[in-house]
């Protein structure tokens, strides 16, 4: 009898064991999201990345991706309006909570921060529209890094001390990294710190970094040029003597492809904005290790 | 009842609209063009436009430190250390923000035998980018930082 309860005992604190070592399922709505979510939580959380390989702009979830979201403990979207289904979401999922997670992170507005070159003629390019891309920008990612640490210890407190070592661990590696970006950065002459890009998407990252923003399309990639537009944006290139222009992952490069044969400049490698085709996971920091390295060959290239 | 004969003359009636004007103008300047300024000095809290605003303060010691402890103007405390080693601190904090704008007092103790050292502090309210202000000395420090950010 003493034995088969102590086996009993035994079982039970095996189940127990099992049970809290299971990792919190979290969904994410966004490569990135996905990404600072790994990074914070470790192998407490497990990341289910809905958007993989995704037009991020034109997501809409699938019968088995709501699922995945339904049996999550916590949705991770990216937030400032990026998500346009995100209301509905909300209600059809009840209790799981949807984190916007760049919410409290300062945005900025087409036409109105410097930082936008493009569209001076308000040629119904995105102008007055709010800047989705704020995952861009280096200092925005150790933001969101603290928002999701203090979401997840929020619905799992058990794990606050892990989350939060994940958080201060990540910032630190995004702080070297901010440092070795603007290193790079900085070898490339002040005439030449113009971002030509596919879409409107670099804002965060050229203000972060000294950059101004030459965009072929809108916010979003289907946010097609005016022939105005596109003539304006030449001149700019040849006025201002860049070199290169940057075609993305996982957009159209046509309009590009015509600005730089009529601009006379070349086509660089493309840049990582909105996740890449493959829908292979990406670190935020490999994103930045690319796109920091082709710009800077690009744009110092003889 | 006998009044003086000046009281009755134009000088008088002109100097008394004078004292009038006089006594109204520095209200009426302070209304028009010192609220700029008035919401530097004033408490926070007790400004009409005054938001409570969630924010992460972070703070950088480049020595260790004995004390540090951060209030508002009015003494409220926001933030206390203690001890307070070298290196990286960060706490969520709740402050009131006025036009933007918020002020802090910074009060460190270092040991008496130590250098002259700097501390920085970080504030990052939510919507708004994050803004650092020092203060460099020896012993007891106490400084007030202000921050403010475009509206």
């Amino acid at each position: 009898m003493k034995r088969l309860l102590t086996g009993i005992a035994m079982l039970c604190l095996a189940v127990t064991a099992t049970a809290t070592a299971a990792p919190l399922k979290v969904s994410a709505l966004h490569p990135m999201m996905a990404d600072l979510a790994r990074q914070v939580g470790g192998d407490r959380i497990e990341v289910f990345d809905l958007t993989k390989g995704n037009n991020l702009h034109h997501f809409e979830p699938k019968p088995s991706d709501m699922a995945t979201m339904r049996s999550s403990a916590l949705v991770l979207a990216s937030g400032k309006g990026l998500e346009s289904y995100l209301d509905g979401l909300r209600a059809s999922l009840g209790k799981v909570p949807v984190i916007e997670v760049g919410k409290t992170i300062p945005s900025l507005t087409v036409g109105k921060d410097a930082v936008y070159s493009s569209c001076p003629h308000n040629h119904g390019h995105s102008a007055g529209g709010l800047d989705p891309h704020w995952w861009l920008g280096i200092s925005n990612m150790k933001r969101a890094a603290r928002v999701i640490s203090k979401e997840l210890a929020a619905i799992d407190p058990a794990g606050k001390t892990t989350y939060q070592a994940g958080y201060k661990a990540y910032a630190k590696k995004l702080d070297d990294l901010k440092r070795w970006a603007k290193s790079e950065l900085a070898t490339i002459p002040s005439g030449q710190r113009k971002l030509v890009t596919s879409h409107n998407a670099f804002a965060y990252f050229a203000k972060e970094f000294g950059f101004e923003v030459i965009a072929i399309a809108g916010l979003s990639a289907e946010q097609n040029s005016t022939p105005q537009h596109l003539a304006h944006t030449i001149t700019d290139i040849r006025d201002s003597g860049v070199r290169a222009v940057f075609p993305e992952t996982n957009t159209s490069d046509k309009s590009l492809n015509a600005v730089a044969k009529q601009a006379g400049v070349t086509v660089a490698p493309p840049l990582i904005a909105d996740g890449t085709k493959s829908g292979k996971a990406i670190t935020f920091e490999a994103v930045v290790h690319h796109n920091v390295n082709t710009i800077t060959r690009a744009l110092t290239a003889q | 009842m006998i009044r003086p004969a000046w009281i009755s003359t134009p000088l008088a009636g002109t100097a008394a609209v004078f004292a009038v004007l006089a006594l109204l103008a520095i209200p009426l300047h302070r209304l028009t063009s010192g609220s700029a300024a008035a919401a530097l000095t004033t408490p926070a809290g007790d400004a009409d436009d005054s938001t409570a605003t969630p924010a992460v303060l972070y703070l950088r010691l480049l020595a260790d430190a004995d004390k540090v402890s951060i209030t508002t103007p009015d003494g409220t405390p926001v933030w206390q250390l203690d001890p307070a080693p070298a290196g990286e601190h960060d706490i969520d904090a709740t402050l009131t923000l006025a036009h933007h704008q918020t002020e802090l007092t910074l009060t460190a103790s270092f040991p008496q035998s130590a250098n002259e050292t700097a501390v920085f502090l970080t504030v990052e309210p939510d919507h708004l980018a994050s803004q650092t202000q020092h203060a460099i000395g020896s012993g007891q420090i106490t400084e007030t930082l202000h921050f403010s950010w475009p509206e």
